[in-house]
């Protein structure tokens, strides 16, 4: 696997006038274009914006005027958060032709650091998948075996710093979407807090979940990010100011004494032989690192899958009813309004997303609100209080990241209920809102495994932490 | 198990148009997905509240006034002619629809 280079080193030679980041940027951008008909990470690689923004920026470190560590840096965006000017597609058929009229938070927070954008990168459907297998553009592949999925949704960002052809990557992740295809293209993924990061200009697919966090080759190079990233935003009335003592601190402190829980509903029968004794492996060595292992309890954690794919399909047909031909995207006429719509979304819209949206609308409908949408509303609190509980005795929680390492594409394509169950480990995240990381823990049989922390409510400085000295061992 | 009714009465509430093949394969796939969900059924909810934000804001409000846009990197001017372009069918700026009423 090509070795990306970090965003800390890329910062100490265009500092040191080593590299230039028009250089580094013409990089990036022709391992992105040889790549495209292979791995396919990107759906637009926008070489004339980012020549521009690395001009931009090479023109500010010749001055002695870096913005921030990030000044020069190339990055991918997921193709579902806006950037001006460029398509922002979703990977979905109905936006196919849709340009951002305005910047994302996290992309104008990005250009203001001088980052350099390279282009969009390929998504499950509406973000709907674990796999990249069903954008409507095409699949992309795993750069470790390209007969098997990166992951998803945001599989092509994966893709992208896995194989250097972006140096760090925006996703998003709903339910695993940022940390499972991190897990399976053995790079690092954080899922910031609900609420740490602004969703302005991100498409909202279930709005109670949704977080955009980096995606990046390193633990270091994700706090620096995520400190981009952050912060309250007067255009998401969800965004939370951060509390001083949220700010990332003792980032590169030892972690002797820590104490780290285990879940023993999550360390059950079922997992891959390889990732499990990975995981092992990763806690022997979090152990030579001083870090003290308990074993907790989520007693509520086998509802967690269930609990997720009733809200978030409830929330996504809600979310997804704007998107009707009328305004914006593509447009298919019917033989009046009504027919329009149905046109319209029935063909703009893959299988995946017509299933969910069908499901949402189900579980929300009159006499059956209450024992599924309600229903799933108060198992999310009893899931919320698990982790709160067993969080209260322990620094974070340690799970692998999936139960397997990346299938062959094609393998899960029609199954549904086979394809959620490889987001087991995750989701019960995102139900509860908490932060958590995917660091790369080793191979099995030539694949990535990821491991997973899981914090306390703005408590992203802890599972840094303990991630950065994994990865400093 | 979901009738073909059922599934045709949500297509019409998704306003989706499915395929007749696609009506069937949904009929079992959204089956099997609700089997799948239906244990949730086991827990003892009646003490509990519905726990709907993760964060615990409660409603966010803001004075009714015009603000400028808190990223500077677009006038609002151009934010406008950007959307007017993606209208799917225009008429000089406005947008058109089909007739709502028939």
């Amino acid at each position: 696997m090509n070795k990306n280079i970090s965003i800390v080193e890329a910062n100490l030679k265009l500092k040191n006038k080593q590299v230039s980041s028009v250089e580094l940027t013409k990089l990036y951008l022709s391992k992105a274009k040889e790549k495209h008909d292979s791995t396919h990470a990107y759906l637009q690689i926008a070489d004339e914006l980012a020549l521009k923004m690395a001009q931009e920026s090479d023109a500010r470190i010749a001055a002695g005027k870096m913005l921030s560590s990030l000044d020069g840096v190339p990055v991918a965006v997921k193709d579902n958060m806006m950037v001006t000017g460029l398509r922002n597609t979703c990977g979905s058929k109905i936006l196919s032709n849709y340009v951002a009229p305005y910047d994302a938070t996290v992309v104008a927070k990005l250009k203001s650091a001088g980052a350099v954008i390279l282009g969009k990168t390929n998504m499950d459907d509406a973000a709907m998948g674990s796999s990249c297998e069903t954008s409507a553009f095409g699949p992309s592949k795993n750069p470790y075996d390209e007969s098997r999925i990166p992951g998803g949704s945001s599989g092509g960002s994966a893709v992208a710093v896995a194989e250097a052809s972006a140096l760090c990557a925006l996703g998003s992740d709903t339910g695993g979407s940022i940390r499972q295809p991190a897990a399976m293209c053995g790079i690092v993924g954080l899922k910031p807090t609900y609420g740490r990061v602004s969703r302005y200009g991100l498409a909202a697919m279930a709005s109670s979940f949704d977080q955009i966090g980096p995606m990046t080759s390193t633990v270091e190079d994700a706090k620096l990010m995520l400190e981009a990233i952050e912060g309250h935003d007067g255009m998401d009335s969800t965004s939370v100011p951060l509390q001083s003592d949220w700010l990332i601190k003792n980032f590169g402190e030892k972690i002797e004494g820590m104490k780290i829980g285990l879940p023993k509903e999550y360390f059950v029968s079922g997992m891959d032989a390889g990732v499990e004794s990975k995981v092992n492996e990763s806690i022997k060595a979090l152990e030579n690192l001083g870090a003290k292992m308990v074993e907790v309890s989520l007693p509520n954690m086998k509802y967690a899958l269930a609990v997720y794919y009733v809200l978030m399909p409830c929330e996504v047909s809600a979310n997804l009813s704007r998107l009707d031909g009328i305004r914006y995207g593509n447009r298919i006429v019917g033989a009046n309004l009504e027919d329009t719509y149905k046109k319209t979304r029935g063909l703009g819209f893959g299988r995946e997303v017509r299933r969910r949206i069908m499901l949402g609308n189900y579980a929300l409908s009159s006499g059956y609100y209450d024992a599924y949408y309600l229903k799933a509303l108060k198992l999310r609190r009893l899931i919320a209080d698990d982790f709160a509980n067993a969080l209260a005795s322990v620094d974070c929680l340690l799970t692998p990241t999936t139960p397997t390492t990346a299938w062959k594409i094609g393998e899960k394509f029609d199954d549904p209920t086979s394809m959620y169950l490889a987001d087991i480990f995750t989701v019960s995240v995102n139900v509860a809102g908490l932060p958590a990381i995917s660091i790369p823990c080793g191979l099995s049989d030539g694949l990535p495994v990821g491991l997973q922390l899981i914090g306390r409510h703005f408590d992203e400085s802890t599972i840094l932490r303990v991630a950065n000295a994994f990865e400093k061992r | 198990m979901l009738s073909a009714e059922e599934i045709k009465h949500l297509s019409k509430l998704s306003k989706l148009e499915l395929s007749a093949e696609e009506a069937t394969s949904f009929e079992h796939q959204l089956s099997s997905i609700l089997d799948f969900i239906a244990v949730i059924n086991e827990v003892d909810t009646s003490n509990v509240e519905p726990l709907e934000h993760v964060a615990s804001l409660n409603t966010v409000l803001r004075p009714d006034v015009v603000v400028n846009p808190i990223n500077p990197t677009y006038q609002r001017g151009d934010v406008a002619k950007a959307i007017i372009a993606g209208f799917p069918d225009k008429t000089d700026d406005l947008l058109r629809v089909p007739a709502v009423f028939s």
